[in-house]
């Protein structure tokens, strides 16, 4: 959601859940009339989006996908995903609320890059810093982080129990169907 | 704090984080999903998948809001 609340920036998904080449990266005008709303490709090419984070000031456009993370200015103005940071496993960025720093939960860890920002909206990270140990459960699937109002404190989805980070596979599922 | 709770359909808890306590939103048919805050924080933005396609929905985070569909696309 940009500040001033008149556009939203989206994925939309495709056939494939979770799959990031399924989904394509939509802009909301909310500013114009119901019946004229649509839904507009951010980019000419699709650039699939396991997530996507405006900063703070609405000039940046982070987006994750699978482990790595990408920027550009927003609105896009023609450019296209600059790759910025690349973990070695599905990455969920969000902005701190000064948009100072970029925080990532992946790998069971949450980490944070010191982020440069030009007046345009163009941004560098710096070196990745793991700041605490943070086992989330892998139902857990989206917005997996967020910083507080004050900044002070974040919120994460989290678990003590290992077993919860393991994806299950059940075989012969169909045994367990009820007639 | 706006959180995404229940299986299969999901829906969106606003929870007091100081008080302890949370409501479900006042919710339209189907299962919602990706809730974000408006910037005044009084409303949240959410995307609700029905069987007739998906919206983009904004409601208050006042107890008892109904919900107003800003976009919708058929499937």
């Amino acid at each position: 959601m940009t500040p001033d609340d008149a556009q939203l920036v989206l994925t939309q998904v495709g056939k494939t859940f979770g799959d990031p080449n399924g989904s394509t990266l939509m802009r909301l005008d909310l500013s114009a009339p119901p019946a004229a709303r649509k839904l507009e490709p951010l980019f000419s090419q699709n650039e699939g989006a396991n997530v996507a984070r405006l900063s703070p000031n609405g000039r940046s456009l982070i987006v994750g996908r699978s482990g790595n993370i990408y920027a550009c200015r927003y609105p896009p103005a023609g450019d296209s995903l600059r790759l910025v940071a690349a973990l070695a496993g599905p990455a969920w960025p969000f902005f701190s609320r000064d948009g100072q720093l970029l925080y990532v939960v992946s790998r069971q860890a949450l980490y944070a890059h010191a982020v440069e920002a030009s007046s345009d909206g163009r941004i560098r990270v710096g070196e990745r810093s793991q700041l605490f140990r943070i086992l989330h459960p892998a139902r857990a699937d989206a917005n997996l982080g967020a910083a507080s109002r004050d900044g002070k404190r974040i919120l994460a989805i989290a678990t003590d129990d290992t077993e919860e980070t393991l994806l299950q596979v059940l075989t012969d599922w169909t045994t367990l169907l009820r007639p | 704090m706006a959180a995404l709770q229940g299986y299969p359909d999901q829906h969106i808890w606003i929870y007091n984080l100081q008080s302890g306590t949370g409501a479900r939103m006042r919710s339209l048919p189907g299962s919602e999903g990706n809730p974000v805050w408006a910037t005044d924080v009084r409303s949240v933005y959410y995307a609700l998948q029905t069987a007739e396609g998906s919206r983009v929905v904004r409601q208050s985070a006042e107890s008892g809001s109904l919900p107003e569909v800003l976009y919708s696309s058929s499937e």
